[in-house]
């Protein structure tokens, strides 16, 4: 392992793994070759506590941004290639942006929104009731009604439920047979819906409404 | 043009790049300039135009994924992750440079070395696995923080910790005043467990010298390493409680022979009393960085000392011990 930098200070890497023991209290986990290099090195342990307090400023702060103008010093006089390259970076990043923001989609975003909780879930194997998906499969863009269908036999009744995604159960309708159709429309959104019995989770999917 | 582009949107602000990571104030486009990265990728491949135009989000998502996830940015595009740190490194100029005037220069600097030395380093954290680092931002600030220090070595700016002394001599307050101390205790008590954390196996060591200076009495846990090979009356001495009547060079110069017994060092009393000032100034000078302000003096870093002492031998009151080295 190539523990230090040419000048005998720690590595970028090294560093931030510090960084990252501390805001996890687990200073344990660092090998203690860098430890005691820190405990030794004053230039290391100022760059720890000056990027720590750094990052703690910024955590601390409100989300009030400062626009930040990105200009090339005039002093610099190899990077001209640089500047070119960084102006065709940004415009062709930007460009393609303004086209894109001038067609944007009707729906709000927030409807749209993925909420972290469900994702962890969706498309997972879940108990061993011996289910198969067959619709949606695609978690694709729907249209009202919206069916829902599998196969395989259940031992225990079964229970379509959508969630929209503010994690919110809107409804919740036993399945009778190995298909579902939504007795109401679902207004625009990103949803979740889970297949569950009393005890157990089966399925989870997402969908679009249109 | 992307027919699916608000929730495309909304997974590379939610999963990709979650909000509670990636803080708006520090990168306020990442999703612009990530979308339109993307654009260019669906415009150049007709398989990628489908993809995202059809109704599939499991293929939405395993190319957004694929495509967009920072270790193929690192690995791939590092010019990309550049672009989107660029408030970010801004911030840190601010932070770090006496002359304001040159706070853009110097972030352009940044900007220039991190697109060419530096890519290989992005490159090689981008072939790690970053789902394990709590935070990549840490990463990125190192880096940066890194950057700053080269740039300053090859243009000849103001010395960096010249703006950290300025704030603290406009903020410092008076000696006596303890009242901030109350406010903000238990994060000024994980900051000195940080702090002190840094000097690993001398941690210890460093209280106990902390502590005859300040004379505190001494506990037997503290010299628990030494009982065996220390004679009874030297830690009577030490732990008598007789330290505030005891002369600070005598408690130093036993402390001294003790410590000498196992290290097998020859340090003296004195050479520990100023080893000990000097960690003491550095403490203090790390925790008013960290402050920002010149909070601390050695009044209110006794008080400071004296509560964090008191938390050790109550864990539950304010924060857990120091590490066991």
């Amino acid at each position: 392992m190539n523990l230090f930098k040419k000048q005998s200070h720690l590595t970028e890497f090294q560093v931030s793994e510090y960084l990252d023991a501390i805001s996890t209290d687990n200073i344990k986990s660092i090998d203690r070759r860098i430890k005691k290099h820190i405990a030794e090195c004053d230039s290391c342990r100022n760059q720890i506590i000056e990027v720590y307090t750094f990052i703690q400023s910024n955590n601390n702060e409100s989300s009030q941004i400062n626009p930040v103008t990105v200009k090339l010093p005039k002093r610099i006089k190899l990077s001209n290639q640089l500047r070119y390259g960084l102006v065709a970076v940004i415009g062709v990043i930007m460009i393609p942006l303004a086209l894109v923001i001038s067609n944007q989609n009707v729906i709000d975003s927030s409807l749209l929104t993925p909420l972290p909780a469900m994702e962890f879930l969706v498309n997972q194997q879940f108990r061993a009731e011996a289910i198969s998906i067959k619709s949606p499969v695609n978690d694709g863009w729907k249209e009202n009604p919206i069916t829902f269908s599998w196969s395989g036999h259940a031992t225990m009744q079964l229970y379509v439920s959508i969630v929209n995604n503010a994690g919110e159960t809107i409804l919740s309708q036993p399945a009778t047979d190995c298909s579902h159709t939504l007795n109401q429309d679902l207004s625009p959104g990103l949803y979740y819906w889970k297949l569950e019995s009393d005890n157990d989770l089966v399925h989870v999917g997402k969908f679009l409404v249109k | 043009m992307i027919n699916n582009s608000t929730y495309i949107r909304s997974f590379i602000r939610t999963v990709l790049y979650p909000e509670n990571e990636f803080q708006k104030h520090l990168f306020p486009d990442i999703e612009s300039i990530l979308f339109s990265h993307l654009s260019k990728l669906v415009d150049s491949s007709s398989k990628a135009k489908r993809i995202m135009n059809g109704d599939n989000l499991v293929k939405i998502e395993n190319y957004l994924q694929k495509y967009l996830n920072l270790n193929y940015l690192l690995t791939h595009e590092s010019q990309i992750v550049v672009l989107f740190c660029r408030h970010l490194i801004h911030k840190y100029v601010s932070f770090k440079t006496f002359d304001n005037q040159r706070v853009d220069d110097i972030t352009q600097d940044i900007i220039t070395i991190l697109l060419t030395t530096k890519k290989d380093i992005l490159r090689r954290y981008g072939k790690r696995n970053l789902k394990k680092y709590k935070n990549n931002v840490s990463f990125l600030s190192v880096i940066i923080s890194y950057t700053y220090r080269e740039s300053l070595q090859d243009k000849k700016y103001r010395p960096l910790s010249e703006k950290v002394k300025m704030k603290i001599d406009s903020k410092s307050v008076e000696s006596k005043d303890t009242t901030y101390l109350s406010f903000e205790l238990d994060e000024d008590l994980k900051r000195l467990k940080i702090i002190l954390n840094l000097f690993y196996q001398n941690t210890k060591k460093l209280i106990m010298c902390l502590k005859c200076k300040y004379k505190i009495k001494l506990l037997k846990e503290d010299l628990k390493s030494y009982l065996a090979s220390a004679p009874c009356d030297e830690i009577e001495f030490l732990t008598s409680g007789q330290t505030s009547s005891s002369s600070s060079e005598k408690m130093f110069e036993t402390l001294a022979t003790v410590l000498n017994r196992i290290s097998k060092d020859k340090k003296t009393g004195d050479a520990l009393n100023k080893w000990t000032s000097r960690k003491e100034l550095e403490i203090m000078r790390k925790m008013n960085i960290m402050h920002n302000s010149k909070v601390y003096d050695k009044q209110n870093f006794k008080t400071l000392l004296e509560h964090y002492l008191d938390s050790l031998s109550q864990p539950n009151k304010h924060i857990i011990p120091i590490e066991k080295n």
